[in-house]
């Protein structure tokens, strides 16, 4: 069976909660260390740098409405009821936008899971909350079993 | 009885930022029309007052995610006028090099993802990407090796932290440079080819008599100096900018719109403009392919303003290209810029157009003074009359078609809304 590889990205921002995509990558990063693909992306955009090769996508980003803050979820792509709005312009590419035009040109790989962390409001400054970071946690070592399920990902396999 | 038509856009798309039009019709005629800027003020001017004049590039650069370059140039041009230094010319060179960057990076945005599903019939990019995967992979990759050269030279793509008063805070090595020639010499082979797709569009026919604004050079097409020309023959000092234009405040919108002060009429700024006013120092490449094209017989047409932009994402690749392979590290990277009081002012081409900024510093080096004109503030009325022209000949259509359409000229502009809300005078009715 041909080695398959699998990219991690980790969405989010150094501020407060909204840092949960960023510290799952940081937390995956120390246990599967250098055989993984793991990257932070502070603009969904930056996935389509990386799609290139790839045969599994997992992103985790902080997301809100689906929830408690705290909460967590694992959803298969594309994600079913979930509203997608168009861009309005290039300063605000969500990532269903950026999974729309990566599955129209044709980059998208097989299988794509997307973990979402609740959080609530986020200002610049804030720190992460205690619930954000416990939930997180969670994610990882759900990430960690969906890997173990996965038949193969990187040197891992 | 006159019959009121409205046609509103409450919020128009594929543009960067938030802003709407709301256009009232009585009688058949075009009674008002108004480019309504809703973002909020950002109140940048003020930010700055009692800043250390060395923060100034970076605060600058967060005006914009897009244009972040043609910010922090104007800023240390107009920084170090004040002082009364000037870096030498490999500093210069590198300043454009990174302007090329950014007219590469901001130009592929727009005509892939904002301007090109206007001529095919597309609500956007990402629509237009399922049947033009070839161009839209090409334009995505264009856009790539702009912020790969920002990346090098400003330390990253977004709001970059290299760029310093007085030159860089770090020289990149050669190496860092001369690694990312093989991929701009595919850039230059796939530029000429996207200049070719968008000139072969269907272009309404609109032409405008504009008065056309941008920076001239003698021997260099525009990025960070030159003096302020116009289509109608002025050629002025950038010192003399504020005398020739002026800023008004009207009650639509949070961003200063700007106007000739001899005649109270708007003028353009931007690719057409530049195009206009400097075809023949095109780069080679560049000026050739607008030969091919014909591109000057159209150039008063706003919609052509799409083979402009790609016409200079030629011209900065093919310049960008140029440097990259003389580089030689310069030494220092920023020359000394000793504090006095004084006062200055620069104007740069932003991707959109003509920036202007005017400081006074204090001689500890604080910011007193600063006053930021942004190319979407100078175009704003512009576009107001593009519409009251535009109105007349499409008033038959239903409203979401003249709607779309009002928002498709709009869009010519390549309007950075979030640039130009940050005017400063802010007038309080207290009862």
């Amino acid at each position: 069976m041909a080695k398959q590889t699998t990219l991690f990205v980790g969405l989010g921002s150094s501020h407060g909660d909204d840092c949960a995509g960023w510290l799952a990558a940081d937390l995956l990063g120390r246990r599967i260390g250098q055989h993984a693909v793991i990257r932070r992306a502070a603009a969904p955009i930056d996935l389509l740098d990386w799609l290139g090769g790839i045969d599994r996508l997992a992103i985790c980003d902080a997301c809100q409405g689906a929830g408690p803050a705290g909460s967590w979820h694992r959803w298969a792509w594309p994600i079913p009821g979930a509203v997608q709005l168009p861009p309005r312009g290039s300063h605000d590419w969500g990532l269903s936008a950026v999974m729309r035009l990566a599955a129209n040109l044709g980059l998208l790989p097989h299988e794509v899971l997307v973990w979402g962390v609740e959080i609530t409001a986020v200002h610049p400054g804030d720190k992460l909350s205690a619930q954000v970071s416990a939930a997180v946690g969670a994610v990882v070592e759900d990430i960690l079993t969906r890997v173990g399920a996965m038949p193969c990902m990187n040197d891992l396999c | 009885m006159s019959e009121f038509r409205t046609i509103r856009v409450e919020a128009i798309s594929r543009v960067e930022g938030e802003g709407a039009l709301h256009i009232r019709l009585r009688g058949g005629q075009v009674e008002q029309v108004q480019l309504r800027i809703y973002e909020p003020p950002r109140f940048f001017e003020a930010l700055l007052r009692g800043r250390p004049l060395e923060e100034v590039p970076d605060i600058t650069a967060r005006i914009c995610g897009i244009c972040p370059v043609a910010y922090q140039m104007t800023a240390v041009h107009a920084l170090e006028a004040a002082l009364g230094v000037a870096p030498p010319p490999a500093i210069r060179q590198l300043r454009r090099l990174l302007y090329c960057g950014e007219w590469i990076e901001s130009h592929t945005l727009h005509i892939h993802f904002l301007h090109a599903p206007d001529f095919l019939g597309y609500d956007s990019g990402i629509e237009m990407a399922a049947d033009h995967p070839r161009e839209v992979h090409r334009g995505l990759r264009l856009k790539k090796h702009g912020n790969q050269l920002l990346e090098v030279l400003g330390g990253r793509a977004i709001h970059p932290i290299n760029v310093a008063v007085g030159g860089f805070h770090r020289a990149p090595r050669r190496e860092e440079l001369a690694a990312l020639i093989p991929d701009f010499e595919w850039c230059l082979d796939a530029a000429v080819e996207m200049t070719q797709w968008v000139a072969g569009f269907d272009f309404p026919a609109f032409q405008r008599p504009y008065e056309m604004v941008a920076l001239v050079h003698p021997d260099e097409y525009p990025f960070n100096e030159g003096d302020v020309a116009s289509s109608s023959g002025f050629r002025i000092p950038v010192a003399e900018y504020e005398r020739q234009f002026e800023e008004q405040h009207v009650s639509h919108s949070t961003a200063l719109q700007s106007q000739q002060k001899s005649s109270d009429k708007p003028y353009l700024v931007g690719p057409l403009a530049r195009m206009q006013l400097n075809r023949e120092r095109l780069m080679p490449t560049a000026r050739r392919l607008a030969d091919e094209i014909g591109f000057a017989a159209m150039s008063n047409n706003p919609y052509t303003s799409i083979v402009a932009r790609a016409l200079e994402v030629v011209h900065a690749v093919e310049e960008a290209l140029s440097i990259l392979k003389t580089y030689r590290p310069t030494q220092p990277a920023k020359i000394a810029c000793p504090h006095r009081a004084g006062e200055g002012c620069a104007a740069t081409e932003a991707p959109r157009g003509l920036i202007y900024h005017r400081y006074r510093v204090n001689e500890a080096g604080a910011v007193e003074f600063a006053k930021i004109v942004p190319p979407t503030s100078q175009n704003q009325r512009q576009i107001e009359d593009d519409l009251r022209e535009l109105l007349p000949g499409i008033l038959a259509e239903p409203d979401d078609r003249l709607a779309r359409l009002c928002e498709r000229l709009v869009r010519n502009y390549d309007p950075c809304i979030s640039c130009s809300t940050h005017f400063l005078k802010l007038h309080w009715d207290r009862a």
